[in-house]
């Protein structure tokens, strides 16, 4: 039962701060993901989390043990945290056969020769790359390459499982796969685990639970429906969901106020933000009141097709519709769910019609 | 843990690798009577100028003559290396790669298989036991070497640049000479320095081009050898004196060199 | 179009004239040699008519050729083994030092015994072997009794001691270079499995250097090839370290040059047994990376 628990947690390189007191939780088996845009800290974070870098400042407890303490000068190096980590570049040893690869961490605890054999057998098996032990690592597709670097960091039993984006460098098709079935080991061992990525379709398919980090510091804590349905700011809503989320700047004398009933006056600023998911939208009759829209470009996809509109203003929104919407038409739509956003981008409403 | 391991096996190799070098220095400062008395390990009691300075003023004629060996037949390589080196980066063809071989090997072969054509040939052009002689026969000798060095050097030279001034209508010495040189810039210099440390230390090229041992510092230096008998202090103020050129250079250029080739050593990075 | 063409080729092979003629000079010199080799030049007799094979044979049985050829290889084996291991050693220990310009100038350090003359090298061992003011004086302050560096047979183990002082900065180097091109995170990925640094450095950091061990080795070799000032300028002729080209340059100055240049061929050829296959290959891949 490994529970992380992060507290206030900064690090510096040279003028640049790249983690600003950061303090999370993560609960014992839960499929963690940080995601945050390049530069966010989200590496820097894995590597302290590893034990590769240090903190400037800050503790971090892995199951109930003290890894790291800069005020009380407590540092456990990487070698001895128990911890598993899969690299972005995969970092396999190019001079070790695979077989060896993943017997490494268990000939440095010291393991006989039998159970090194058994153990490196059985996670394998598990993740599928029995038959390709004895080859090198230059001889691996990427998908068996990231497979093995896996079954490393998997092999030892690790308390803590870190992953640093390790879909980034698979083909589009193999990612899916490759996102299942970590999925899949995760969930059968139980191994609490830290992925760490910048790609928002990751994140979705495989965490119980992700961070939204930028610029060293935490945006928003929560399940993926929770961070999709009820974003805390602007840029959560706009990181997440494919195609983003459509945002209008209205002032407090937009036509829009009178179509949508949403004025900023009813919430004491001059100017609000509202968003709706190009999903989210009915098609109306144009005597109702909705908001006219002139599709100007459509890309046939069959089940969820996506279409550019202009409407008033000279304002561009997306839309994801089930039936095809052609070039030209001019259709009048009303969204369903709208979130209100202040001037500051903090999420302040959300307005939802039956 | 692992910088203590590490730290200590560099100070006590370090300390070891050092020891030569000391012997030389305080050895070139003792007078008659310690020499022939106290070990080299001792440093002297009252540092002795002497020695130092009449090896100094019998050393004047044969240092001029090495620098004016020296220092020409390592820039005139190095330019004529360059040129060649983009040459190459410029142009490829089946032609190329062969030339190359023909030069890598002419780089492999120890010079002094050589000696014997070699001495004849400046013999015959009447060159022996002059400074021209023996600047002929660095530059044949270099050329080679520096052409290679320069090569791996013109990597870090953007194509693109040389196309834009291409378009631009320069010549191809133009071109060489206003866009690729200051580049190069480092690499010439550090291509030039190994020239001048290597033929200044060279010893067998004058040993068989050059009558007698006056006429160059290599030769000078070990012509104290046989000569002193037991008065270290004067073979090792010679060889001090004649150090000192290269070594001031290492010291002060040796750290860009090595900070080159390790990056060269890292593709570049 | 076509002028344009035909006017760089004529610039190119101006361009490359210089290292193009040199290389072809040095390789004339070279036959120039073989032919010596084949004639009979001797101060008796200076001719220069060809005589086949015989003066080839005349080498092979001199024994002054025979023990120098051993000497040469031997010592070369003793410094590409002593001078990879030292350079491991010294290369090791930098690496895992912090501060990258602490270890540049490390580096630099140990490979200031080349920024000396070899003659200059050699003056300082010659002291330094000296049984009454050198080392020794050192051994027996501490209990041990002197070694007689340079007596007999001994002073080709001495010498050879000495010529790893001299090159064994330069393996570190190459092997430094090799050590920055492993990529960062596989050697975390090690601390990260468990393993400490002496480990890292014999399992993952050191089998990865296989480049550095054959150009440390290609160098070591050539360098013992070319071995004359070392020697000479401590116990100038000697039977003991005699070395190839020691022995072709006691004939050289003698003007036997037919057995000069026959015994310079064999250095040639043993040169290009090591050098033709690895320059073909190495030099394709320094300049395929550029």
């Amino acid at each position: 039962m490994t529970e992380i628990i992060v507290e206030n947690i900064s690090k510096r390189f040279k003028n640049f701060e790249a983690l600003k007191k950061i303090s999370f939780k993560v609960s014992s088996g839960d499929f963690f993901v940080i995601l945050g845009p390049s530069g966010s800290g989200k590496t820097t974070l894995l590597r302290i989390l590893s034990g590769i870098e240090r903190p400037d400042e800050g503790r971090i407890i892995i199951d109930e043990e003290v890894v790291v303490d800069v005020k009380k000068k407590i540092f456990v190096p990487p070698q001895k945290r128990k911890v598993g980590m899969v690299f972005q570049s995969w970092a396999l040893y190019p001079n070790m056969k695979a077989y060896d690869n993943i017997a490494f961490p268990l000939r440095v605890m010291g393991l006989s020769k039998e159970e090194i054999e058994k153990r490196v057998k059985e996670v394998a098996n598990v993740l599928g790359i029995s038959d390709v032990l004895e080859k090198y690592p230059s001889q691996l597709s990427g998908g068996q390459q990231q497979r093995v670097a896996l079954a490393r960091a998997l092999v030892k039993q690790p308390k803590l499982l870190l992953l640093d984006e390790p879909f980034s460098n698979l083909d589009a098709r193999i990612r899916i796969t490759a996102r299942e079935y970590v999925k899949k080991i995760q969930r059968e061992l139980g191994i609490t685990t830290i992925l760490v990525t910048h790609d928002q379709a990751d994140a979705f398919a495989v965490g119980d639970k992700i961070m939204v980090i930028r610029s060293g510091v935490i945006v928003q804590i929560g399940t993926p429906q929770e961070l999709y349905e009820y974003p805390m700011d602007l840029f959560v809503a706009d990181f997440i969901g494919e195609p983003p989320i459509n945002i209008i700047k209205i002032f407090r004398e937009d036509p829009l106020v009178k179509i949508l009933n949403i004025d900023p006056k009813q919430y004491e600023e001059d100017i609000i933000y509202i968003g709706f998911r190009p999903g989210d939208i009915e098609i109306l009759r144009e005597s109702e009141k909705c908001i006219e829209t002139f599709i100007e470009h459509s890309e046939y996809q069959g089940v969820r097709n996506l279409s550019i509109g202009n409407i008033v203003g000279e304002r561009r929104i997306k839309l994801v519709t089930e039936k095809f919407l052609k070039p030209g038409e001019r259709i009048c739509i009303k969204p369903i769910k709208i979130h209100i956003f202040n001037h500051d981008g903090r999420r302040i409403d959300t307005i939802q019609s039956k | 843990m692992r910088g203590l391991t590490a730290s200590l096996t560099i100070i006590i190799i370090g300390i070891l690798w050092a020891i030569p070098l000391y012997v030389l220095i305080i050895g070139s400062f003792k007078n008659i009577s310690e020499v022939l008395t106290t070990p080299i390990f001792l440093p002297s009691e009252r540092p002795d100028f002497y020695t130092l300075l009449k090896t100094g003023s019998s050393m004047t004629d044969p240092l001029i003559n090495t620098i004016i060996e020296v220092i020409p037949a390592a820039f005139i390589s190095t330019i004529l290396g360059s040129l060649s080196a983009y040459a190459f980066h410029r142009f490829t063809s089946k032609i190329k790669d062969i030339i190359l071989i023909i030069i890598a090997i002419a780089t492999y072969i120890p010079y002094q298989s050589i000696m014997v054509p070699l001495a004849i040939f400046i013999r015959s052009l009447g060159l022996y036991d002059t400074v021209w002689g023996v600047l002929i026969a660095f530059i044949i000798l270099y050329i080679p070497i520096a052409s290679l060095l320069m090569t791996i050097f013109m990597s870090s030279v953007p194509r693109d640049l040389i196309h834009a001034a291409e378009v631009d209508g320069a010549s191809e010495f133009t071109i060489f000479r206003r866009v690729v040189l200051p580049i190069l810039g480092p690499g010439f210099t550090s291509t030039v320095v190994f020239l001048v440390i290597q033929a200044w230390n060279n010893f067998f090229v004058p040993l068989i081009l050059v009558r007698g041992y006056e006429k160059h510092v290599t030769l000078k230096v070990f012509s104290y050898i046989g000569q002193s008998g037991n008065l270290y202090n004067e073979m090792f103020s010679a060889a001090l004196i004649a150090s000192l050129p290269p070594l001031i250079i290492f010291i002060s250029m040796g750290r860009y060199f090595i900070r080159g080739l390790l990056t060269l050593g890292m593709g570049g990075r | 179009m076509r002028k344009g063409a035909f006017l760089r080729l004529k610039e190119f092979f101006l361009f490359i004239s210089p290292a193009l003629v040199t290389g072809i000079v040095l390789l004339y010199f070279i036959y120039w040699n073989m032919y010596l080799s084949l004639t009979d030049y001797s101060p008796l007799n200076p001719s220069l008519s060809i005589v086949g094979f015989s003066t080839y044979e005349k080498v092979f049985k001199d024994p002054d050729f025979i023990s120098s050829l051993i000497r040469t290889i031997i010592w070369a084996g003793l410094l590409v083994f002593s001078g990879n291991i030292l350079g491991i050693l010294i290369a090791s220990a930098i690496f895992n030092l912090g501060g990258q310009r602490l270890r540049n100038i490390l580096t630099a350090y140990f490979i200031y015994p080349l920024s000396l003359s070899l003659v200059t090298s050699g003056i300082i061992w010659r002291w330094l072997f000296d049984n009454d003011r050198g080392i020794n004086v050192i051994f027996r302050r501490i209990g041990l009794p002197g070694i007689l560096w340079l007596d007999g047979s001994n002073a080709f183990w001495s010498i050879a001691l000495v010529s790893i002082w001299v090159y064994s900065g330069l393996g570190a180097l190459f092997y430094l270079a090799m050590f920055y091109n492993i990529n960062k995170e596989i050697i975390e990925s090690a601390q990260v499995d468990g393993a400490g640094a002496l480990r890292i450095m014999m399992q993952i950091v050191i089998p990865n250097s296989k480049q550095a061990f054959i150009i440390s080795t290609i160098f070591y070799t050539l360098f013992t090839i070319q071995m004359f000032d070392l020697p000479y300028s401590i116990l100038f002729i000697n039977p003991f370290t005699s070395t190839m080209v020691m022995y072709t340059y006691i004939k050289f100055a003698a003007t036997y040059f037919a057995v000069a240049a026959a015994s310079a061929m064999s250095i040639v050829f043993i040169s290009a047994l090591i050098v033709i296959p690895y320059a073909m290959y190495g030099l394709k891949k320094w300049i395929v990376r550029a």
